[in-house]
């Protein structure tokens, strides 16, 4: 057997996993797009279903479990996001988010109460996605408070309501919403147990708009 | 090359068997009448040959070593699923327990490991049951590598890992001759050009199975393929990629016969789900005839089962609703006894043996 095709599977598997770390390492570097201490409300512990994954992971919630139904996804905003003027359900697409965290829109939907039905503002994620966009830098320049508001991948859909409320309504929902917990903040938070947790996460958005956890803080 | 190679001294294996046991037999001793001296030869020469295919590559000689050896298969294949399983478990279980660079070192090096012991494997053995085996895992750990990778650090998940992965599994393919890895490794880049079809267009990646026409030009690519790419190994290699095109482009135009999924054409949905349901049977119809032809089983069986399909779909829509339940059914039993009539017939006719001797 000639030696090119196993270099080759050498190559691809070393080449695969440095353009992986590569881009991870690209991300955390520099100065970071947004740092946010978020609580167990905007970052619940993803339930593992046995002891089989004793990895932690931690799931960002918005005000919306799932998706957000959003006033700022009009009609102008959707064709601006590369949605076609038939506005009847199409495929989801990628967008970037500025999601705000316990600010104005979070007051709002606050006194509106009309998330789901239920709504107890203790429990409620203070995460509201506020406008979308192709490019995140632009979405940046437009909110420029780290501190307040985050930009990150999302996914804007359209679909069909319910038998109850019939009418087409576009979302919006993070595109990758569990974040994993590396050691040591994981044992800190597997300190607490599972039954109603209560800490803090310093959470950091690197140049990516990727996060990742810098710091943990039990309450 | 190896594989390709035994698969033809398997063949030739099976042939003098084969031969063997009708000189053996009564019936044809009524017909051809061979000397002491003749049958003396005979036997020394198929004795030799089984011999020697045996010890250059590892055929099997007798109906019971081919029976043992499909055990072999299966239990590997089966095994290396479960070795897999195995792995990914055991991954999860105790990466909790350490520290990033350590999670990150240990899925670096697994597949690595793996590959190693494939080689070790593929270098000692001449039928490549350990090899399948350690190939698949080596694969599997490839997968897990990446995939948990991109969840400790927090990556979007993209479509770019699909193209590694399919390039890994084809060069363990056509290195050990391993057509498994082969069906995964098309299947992948498939997956890999849709979801780049996708993105392009905007849309997430992960979605690419929303928009089955992009499956169509794909599928026949693969099905194609072996006319394109001259290989004087891995011979059978051919009919993978004609069974994984040929089932990713009937696939296809079955979802967009019957799901009502988005297309591209500009046409209301009806009429596009009719214009696909006529593709359907016209492309069935031509894979059978084109097996036929060319002597492809794996393309007749997979033309006539959706051919199958897609007539008895048709037929619901036609009568499912307005028709009593008992006439539905009856009718489709005895249109499925008209099929089985017509392909018997045509079998017939296809089984025209030449003369002996014949150039």
């Amino acid at each position: 057997m000639k030696t090119g095709s196993l270099v080759a599977a050498i190559v691809t598997l070393l080449v695969a996993n440095a353009f992986v770390l590569f881009h991870a390492h690209a991300n955390r570097t520099g100065s970071a797009d947004s740092e946010l201490v978020l609580s167990e409300r905007e970052l619940t512990q993803v339930p593992m279903p046995n002891d089989d994954d004793s990895g932690v992971a931690l799931r960002m919630q918005w005000v919306s479990p799932f998706r957000q139904q959003a006033d700022f996804l009009d009609r102008n905003k959707l064709r601006s996001l590369g949605f076609n003027d038939n506005f009847e359900p199409q495929q989801p697409r990628r967008v970037y988010a500025a999601v705000e965290y316990a600010g104005p829109a979070w007051a709002a939907q606050a006194q509106r109460g009309d998330t789901l039905g239920q709504f107890n503002p203790d429990k409620l994620s203070q995460l509201v996605a506020i406008d979308a966009g192709l490019n995140p830098e632009r979405l940046r320049a437009k909110y420029p408070d780290r501190s307040k508001v985050l930009v990150m991948a999302a996914v804007v859909g359209m679909s069909s309501g319910s038998p109850s409320k019939p009418n087409l309504y576009a979302w919006i929902s993070p595109a990758n919403n569990e974040i994993h917990v590396p050691r040591p903040f994981s044992d800190q938070i597997q300190k607490m147990g599972r039954s109603s947790p209560h800490f803090h996460v310093h959470l950091r958005f690197g140049k990516s708009f990727e996060p990742w956890v810098v710091g943990v803080e039990p309450l | 090359m190896a594989n390709s190679t035994a698969a033809a001294a398997q063949r030739k294996a099976d042939r003098i068997r084969a031969l063997r046991e009708e000189i053996s037999g009564a019936e044809l001793r009524d017909v051809l009448q061979l000397t002491h001296e003749q049958l003396a030869r005979f036997d020394e020469w198929s004795r030799n040959g089984l011999q020697e295919l045996e010890r250059q590559f590892d055929v099997d000689t007798t109906s019971s070593q081919r029976r043992v050896s499909w055990g072999m298969r299966i239990a590997a294949t089966l095994g290396g699923f479960a070795l897999c399983a195995a792995l990914v478990l055991f991954f999860l279980r105790y990466w909790g327990y350490l520290e990033t660079w350590q999670q990150v070192a240990i899925l670096i090096a697994t597949p690595m490991l793996l590959l190693a012991t494939t080689e070790f494997a593929a270098r000692r053995e001449r039928a490549r049951y350990f090899t399948g085996l350690f190939g698949l895992v080596a694969l599997t750990a490839f997968i897990m590598n990446l995939a948990v990778l991109g969840s400790i650090f927090n990556l979007v998940p993209t479509e770019g890992a699909l193209l590694p992965w399919g390039v890994f599994a084809l060069l363990l393919a056509y290195r050990y001759g391993l057509r498994l890895h082969l069906a995964i490794g098309i299947a992948l880049l498939t997956a890999y050009a849709a979801a780049t079809v996708t993105t392009l267009q905007g849309n997430p990646w992960n979605y690419f199975a929303g928009r089955p026409e992009v499956f169509l030009p794909l599928g026949l690519a693969v099905f194609l393929a072996p006319f394109a790419i001259r290989r004087s190994g891995n011979t059978d290699f051919d009919p993978v990629c004609r069974q994984v095109g040929a089932v990713t482009l009937l696939t296809a135009i079955l979802a967009l016969a019957e799901s009502g999924v988005p297309s591209y054409l500009p046409w209301d949905r009806e009429t596009i789900a009719r214009l696909y349901e006529l593709v359907g049977l016209a492309v069935s119809v031509g894979a059978i005839w084109w097996g036929i032809a060319r002597g492809w089983t794996g393309t007749v069986n997979t033309g006539a089962v959706f051919f199958t399909i897609f007539l008895f779909t048709r037929l619901y829509h036609w009568w499912w609703l307005w028709m009593p339940k008992y006439l539905f059914f009856a009718l489709i039993g005895l249109l499925a006894i008209g099929l089985v009539a017509a392909f018997k017939n045509l079998r017939t006719r296809l089984a025209i043996t030449p003369e002996v001797g014949a150039a």
